[in-house]
């Protein structure tokens, strides 16, 4: 009998590998169970929980086949494109019908004559129910690694979606929906929560790989009847316990990642058999665990393996490998799909033709995944993902968020854009020239300069207008300060001459008064007379008053 | 002579390959030329997708379905509509649509839609078994195809004998509780039977007890739970067809156990399910229906009102908080009941509980779990509810909550209590229907 390697290389379960899947017996159970509670349950966990593997393996297999239709969604290039051709696929294409049957579309139910309810119905229920006509099963749609809508899609992509599973929930025919999720994007669930608040009724955390989990997986691995693993007798649990050790090595966290031990299960396999096929038989021991030495990054080790040894098969420098993988990965460390068309648009210096050796080295080493329906490369598991995006140099990380800049603005309708402006631009431009852009991307960058261009025209009239008008303010200002100052300073004189006039009076008076004393005995008097009168007119001296004053004063003596 | 063997090796609508003795041997793809060719070579056996059949067993009927020319359910499909034309609007509809169609049945596109009539027609859980039949019928040929196929048939026939017992042992159990009818030896040993055996009733037993049943109800003059009941007459008996179709299904269920079936079987099957739908297809004019909530409200100086919130079960049912129906009224309704009853009436119907329970409804989950009385546990005589989608146990035991100083105050007021409470008068419900069926002496009220 051919032995069968008993572990999946970051490669989630699916219905076939219901006897490698172990440890989540519990979790398919309570998954199982909320499939009859509800339409729509909700399922997320840390990336590199096995949300996929519960779903396709786990839960898959607690149905009969006949009980069980599902339909996997990944967004690819738009989510709700990618769900209309998935039900395409499955039935759902509402075909032409000969003229003779389109009777079958009408509704029987009413009393009356036959009604035309079947016609009326959206295109998405006919197609629902084309599906559910074709196979008569239960059909449950598996939205699978739905951050992808929050991470690559815009605010459209996200209400559309949101409408079409409003409708889904209305359908006549069994339709339930899965939605797996990273449960660092829980958050933005909020609008969609806000439009079907059952999202959030039903749902189930995926618990990361603890210490017991992988004390089940490590032993049923060993003690697979068909599988080419076993375990050194009386080590098991030892084995599984250091295993755990090694794997979350100084961190001392209570639980791992399940890509983490696969990569290191498959590790230790190539360390005792040596098999690069996984055909011969090996026994796991641990004096082999020990010889493999403390391991702080299995993933981060087994990924600057691999490149280097495809830059070696190439013989090109390991940056380049490096540079094919950096386009799938997201500037949040996330993946992102991708066809080889796309990929050379993205990586311009290297050949077509090298690109696509590249893609099938990454594939035959697993660290890249080809999705055939939609011809799509994805990296194998987003804990790679995240290595990857830790290599990232400044210069990539830069060029991702110039790609990044100028695809969230012509993601949105011309309508809604907003140009670049001037330090934008300047920001962008030295990295365009390595860019394959669009027609439309080109178009739009283009706008933003000749927007840019126009706006300064403008701000050079404004300028100018502004300057000759503060030109004209200013004489303006400045003829109306001077006439201020001027009446200002005539009001001052008018005063001035007032209270003179009131002195000269005053001294007047006196004078008048003085001339009167004939009396030498009054003499005295006439003099103080006269000099009260000079002090009155003292502030003017230069007063004819003043002076005739001082001369009749003069004569007194 | 040899006992030699026709290998049937490819088939077409047009034409069917042979291979005997090494020899290849094509012919049209008509029983008269196979019937020819194996008399030509002496040979009483064909081997096909490694089962042998005796060419003596091959009739016209059933040669189609053997060479993959007829599909499965087809019969099946063609014999339901027929019959359900006379009782279901939808299928009067269909049938006047196809009377000018030859072999309808056998058009895909036709034959979807009657099949999608037959599971929207046919009441709760049977329609939702029917529409998994047409699941497997549509699968690519295997071995656990053809098992498959002959236990959903099999499951389908035992549902709906359940189900009416169920309807008859309510009724039964109302009446007794009014009339204290002495029940005879016989019925009473089967009833009892019912309510205390350990393994699941096959479908033979399920049969005697609906005759018991039957004379019990039309002796005494005790009125029908399912008024169409009455017609069944010239079923009760042992040597009529329902009787037959009983006996048969037993006879496929044995060589099913025993891995000894064939495609003849899987077309026996499919035929004895249509004859014993047939005799059940007043079925079609009735719907179920689980009570999920009852709300209360009376305003000041006015009689007091009740808000039913109730799930229909059927294949369109829906586990959607929303896809609940409410209904205002002041009329009442039992707690926790999963009901039967005719057209949209849903408040003159028959409460199948504890008989069937909905499982969600009890542990106040929406959307529905069906589960029928199945047996008592072999060891601790707990009651076992079979879940009909996917047969599955779950057993329900008394936990003590219920007891003379039952504290209602302080089991209502936490949801976990609750649910205990809940699963505990369904045991309490089961023990008293029998009690009060078979009329048991309670020592404790001497």
């Amino acid at each position: 009998m051919l032995l069968r390697y008993p572990i999946k290389f970051l490669d989630s379960y699916d219905r076939e590998d219901r006897d490698l899947f172990f440890g989540r017996d519990s979790e398919i159970e309570s998954l199982y169970e909320m499939v009859f509670q509800t339409d729509l349950l909700l399922i997320y966990g840390a990336s590199g929980t096995g949300k996929t593997s519960l779903i396709q393996c786990g839960l898959g297999n607690k149905f009969a086949s006949h009980d069980w239709m599902p339909i996997s969604i990944r967004r690819g290039d738009n989510l709700n494109d990618s769900f209309e051709r998935a039900l395409i696929m499955n039935g759902g294409e509402i075909a032409e019908v000969e003229e003779d049957l389109s009777w079958l579309d009408d509704d029987f139910t009413g009393d009356g004559d036959i009604s035309l309810v079947t016609t009326q119905l959206s295109p998405l229920a006919r197609q629902l129910k084309a599906v559910y006509l074709k196979h008569f099963k239960p059909i449950y749609l598996i939205f699978d690694q739905f951050e992808e809508l929050y991470i690559l899609g815009d605010t459209a992509e996200q209400e559309t979606f949101i409408d079409t599973v409003k409708e889904i929930l209305k359908v006549e025919q069994p339709v339930k929906l899965i939605i797996s999720i990273r449960e660092e994007y829980l958050g933005y669930l909020y609008e969609f929560e806000r439009a079907v608040p059952e999202l959030l009724r039903k749902k189930l955390r995926v618990e990361p790989m603890n210490l017991e989990k992988v004390k089940t997986v490590v032993k049923r691995v060993g003690s697979l009847p068909t599988g080419n693993i076993s375990l050194q007798t009386g080590e098991e649990d030892e084995l599984a316990e250091q295993i755990f050790e090694k794997i979350r090595g100084e961190e001392k966290t209570l639980n791992i990642q399940l890509p983490y031990l696969q990569v290191f299960l498959d590790k230790l396999y190539l360390h005792i058999s040596g098999d690069e096929q996984r055909r011969a038989e090996a026994t796991f021991n641990l004096s082999a665990l020990q010889e493999i030495g403390a391991i702080d990054d299995v993933l981060r080790d087994f990924l600057d393996e691999q490149v280097l040894q495809i830059a070696r098969q190439q013989r090109r420098p390991a940056e380049e490998v490096w540079a094919v993988l950096s386009p799938f990965v997201t500037l949040e460390g996330t993946k992102e799909p991708l066809s080889a068309q796309h990929l050379a648009t993205r990586t311009t210096d290297i050949g077509v033709a090298r690109i696509e050796t590249y893609l099938q080295a990454l594939v035959r080493r697993r660290i890249l995944r080809f999705r055939e329906n939609e011809e799509l490369y994805e990296i194998a598991h987003d804990s790679l993902a995240k290595q990857i995006n830790a290599k990232r140099s400044d210069e990539e990380i830069a060029r991702l968020e110039v790609r990044r800049l100028i695809k969230s603005q012509t993601a949105l309708n011309a309508d809604a854009r907003e140009y670049f402006s001037e330090k934008q631009l300047d920001f962008v431009t030295p990295y365009l020239p390595s860019m394959d852009l669009s027609e439309e991307e080109v178009t739009y960058l283009q706008s933003s300069r000749k927007a840019i261009v126009s706006k300064n025209r403008y701000y050079k009239r404004v300028t100018r207008a502004v300057t000759v008008l503060g030109i004209v303010i200013i004489g303006a200002l400045s003829v109306l300060t001077f006439w201020a100052l001027h009446q200002q300073h005539q009001a001052k004189e008018a005063l001035y001459d007032l209270a003179r006039q009131q002195k000269v009076n005053a001294a007047q008076s006196l004078l008048e008064h003085a001339n009167s004393y004939y009396d030498l005995k009054k003499m005295d008097a006439a003099r103080r007379t006269y000099d009260a009168a000079l002090e009155s007119l003292s502030d003017y001296p230069d007063d004819e008053l003043y002076r005739d004053i001082k001369i009749k004063k003069a004569r007194i003596k | 002579m040899k006992n030699k063997t026709a290998l049937l090796t490819a088939t077409n609508d047009d034409s069917l390959t042979f291979s005997i003795d090494g020899e290849v041997q094509e012919i049209r793809h008509q029983l008269s030329e196979l019937k020819d060719l194996l008399a030509n070579k002496e040979i009483q056996s064909v081997q096909y997708a490694e089962k042998i059949y005796n060419i003596e067993h091959i009739d016209e009927a059933n040669f189609g379905f053997i060479t993959g020319k007829k599909a499965f359910n087809e019969a099946l499909t063609k014999a339901l509509l027929e019959v359900m034309q006379t009782q279901c609007l939808p299928a009067q509809k269909f049938m006047e649509r196809v009377q000018t169609i030859p072999n309808w049945e056998s058009q895909l596109r036709i034959s979807n839609k009657a099949k999608e009539i037959i599971a929207y027609s046919f009441v709760g859980v049977l329609g939702i078994q029917l529409s998994k039949l047409m699941a497997i019928g549509k699968e690519d040929f295997s071995e656990s195809k053809q098992t498959k196929y002959i236990s959903k048939c099999l499951d389908i026939a035992a549902y709906a004998l359940a189900l009416l017992n169920f309807a008859l042992l309510s009724a039964l159990w109302d009446h007794q509780q009014k009339s204290s009818l002495e029940l005879d030896e016989v019925s009473l040993g089967l009833i009892e039977k019912r309510f205390e055996h350990t393994f699941e009733h096959s479908l033979e037993e399920r049969f005697k007890l609906l005759c018991a049943l039957y004379q019990l109800f039309s002796q005494h003059n005790i009125s029908w739970p399912l008024e169409e009941l009455s017609g069944l007459a010239d079923q009760m008996r042992s040597d009529s067809e329902l009787a037959q179709n009983c006996r048969t299904f037993s006879e496929i269920n044995d060589r099913l156990d025993k891995a000894q079936y064939t495609l003849l079987d899987c077309y026996e099957a499919e035929q004895q399910l249509a004859q014993l739908l047939a005799h059940l297809v007043f079925l079609v004019k009735y719907q179920m229906a689980s009570i999920k909530q009852i709300g209360y409200r009376q305003v000041r100086n006015e009689a007091p009102h009740y808000l039913h919130r109730y799930a229909a079960l059927g294949i369109d049912s829906k586990a959607n908080v929303d896809a609940e129906k409410v209904h205002y009224t002041p009329d009442t309704i039992f707690t926790d009941a999963v009901l039967l009853f005719k057209g949209e009436d849903y408040q003159h119907s028959i409460n199948l509980f504890p008989f069937v329970i909905d499982y969600n409804a009890l542990t106040f989950e929406h959307g529905a779990k069906i589960c029928f009385f199945n047996a008592r546990h072999l060891e601790d005589q707990s009651l076992e509810y079979l879940f009909l989608e996917d047969r599955s146990i779950i057993h329900l035991e008394a936990s003590g909550s219920l007891h003379d100083a039952t504290n209602y105050n302080e089991l209502m007021i936490d949801d976990e209590k609750r649910k205990i409470l809940n699963l505990d008068v369904a045991v309490a419900a089961f023990a008293e229907a029998k009690s009060t069926i078979v009329q048991e002496i309670n020592f404790d009220d001497l």
